[in-house]
């Protein structure tokens, strides 16, 4: 068999998988191994901003290392004086917002939509808690001094955790989106691809923060 | 059905990588209050970054399962800054030396 009839039997057989029951004549193994490469959890473009934010927050973390080699003074006094309890707390919301994400998706496969919905509120529920505390943080800096143009540890601080932030408030707006679909009934057990893509794109956001959190407020 | 694969199906296994995730949390907190700067404080962080990255990643996004371009991209992604870490702690002048603008 040529390479083209090959793809064309490839593309085929991805073709057959999209239907509901895929045909029995086709081995197990066969589809697996034609299948796998070509999961894409949500959707193609939800990947590329994914990645595209994470490249923005990997620019971050790049400056973060290059200021620390220059002002190492800086980056050794600075996590001391931030809130540490505050950074604690907000990770463990975003880790917990997390687990109802996915617990929220294992409700909706299991068909229980309202248990989906409970779940899903509860992750717009710790994104609005995490805003309050951040801001609350924001608050506490300010009234000890610490602001933006304070050191460079800080100003490193300051534009990472603001970014950070504006992506939990626009993550938790697709979570709320997801929400509506379910309620709708355009989700269900079988169909929920968007709120796969919406919670991808919020494991990012928690996954950043697994990142964000040790190097500003544990590393020195 | 045995009784993993039972766990796995109603999604409880879940529950034991967010207990995971938050006891590595607080022990990280507990090194920020406590612990001096040094190389092993920050291989301890930087491995713990790698596992509860590789927790979320694998078992909340379920990459695990999806195309595996996405999954070592993420992967890679969480290896390397950490890995970026314990190097910058080590070789902090030569990365001084390397990003300095100007003589």
């Amino acid at each position: 068999m040529s390479t083209s009839d090959s793809h064309l039997r490839d593309s085929t057989l991805a073709l057959d998988l999209s239907s509901e029951s895929p045909p029995e004549s086709v081995p197990q193994d066969r589809l697996k191994q034609a299948f796998d490469p070509k999961v894409i959890p949500g959707n193609p473009a939800i990947w590329v901003g994914i990645f595209s934010e994470l490249t923005e927050f990997g620019i971050f973390f790049v400056i973060y290392f290059i200021a620390r080699a220059h002002y190492p003074e800086e980056f050794l006094e600075g996590p001391l004086q931030l809130h540490t309890t505050a950074g604690t707390i907000n990770t463990l919301v975003l880790i917990t917002s997390s687990f109802f994400v996915v617990k929220g998706i294992f409700s909706l496969r299991d068909g229980k939509p309202d248990a989906a919905i409970r779940w899903l509120w509860g992750t717009v529920g710790a994104g609005i808690l995490y805003l309050i505390i951040k801001y609350w943080e924001y608050e506490w800096n300010v009234d000890k001094g610490i602001e933006v143009n304070s050191n460079n540890f800080f100003a490193v601080y300051y534009y990472t955790t603001f970014n950070h932030m504006l992506h939990v408030g626009w993550g938790s707006g697709g979570i709320i989106w997801a929400i509506t679909q379910i309620k709708s009934g355009r989700y269900d057990a079988q169909n929920h691809s968007g709120l796969i893509a919406a919670a991808c794109y919020w494991h990012m956001i928690d996954l950043a923060w697994i990142m964000i959190f040790p190097l500003l407020y544990v590393l020195r | 059905m045995n009784k993993l694969s039972s766990l796995t199906t109603n999604g409880r296994h879940l529950d034991v990588y967010w207990l995971l995730l938050i006891a590595m949390t607080l022990i990280s907190a507990a090194i920020a209050e406590k612990a001096e700067p040094s190389l092993l404080i920050t291989i301890v962080i930087a491995a713990m970054i790698v596992i509860k990255a590789r927790l979320v990643i694998d078992h909340f996004m379920e990459l695990k399962s999806a195309s595996p371009y996405i999954y070592h991209l993420m992967n890679a992604y969480f290896y390397l800054f950490p890995l970026m870490a314990v190097l910058v702690w080590l070789f902090p002048e030569t990365l001084a030396e390397w990003t300095r603008l100007g003589p």
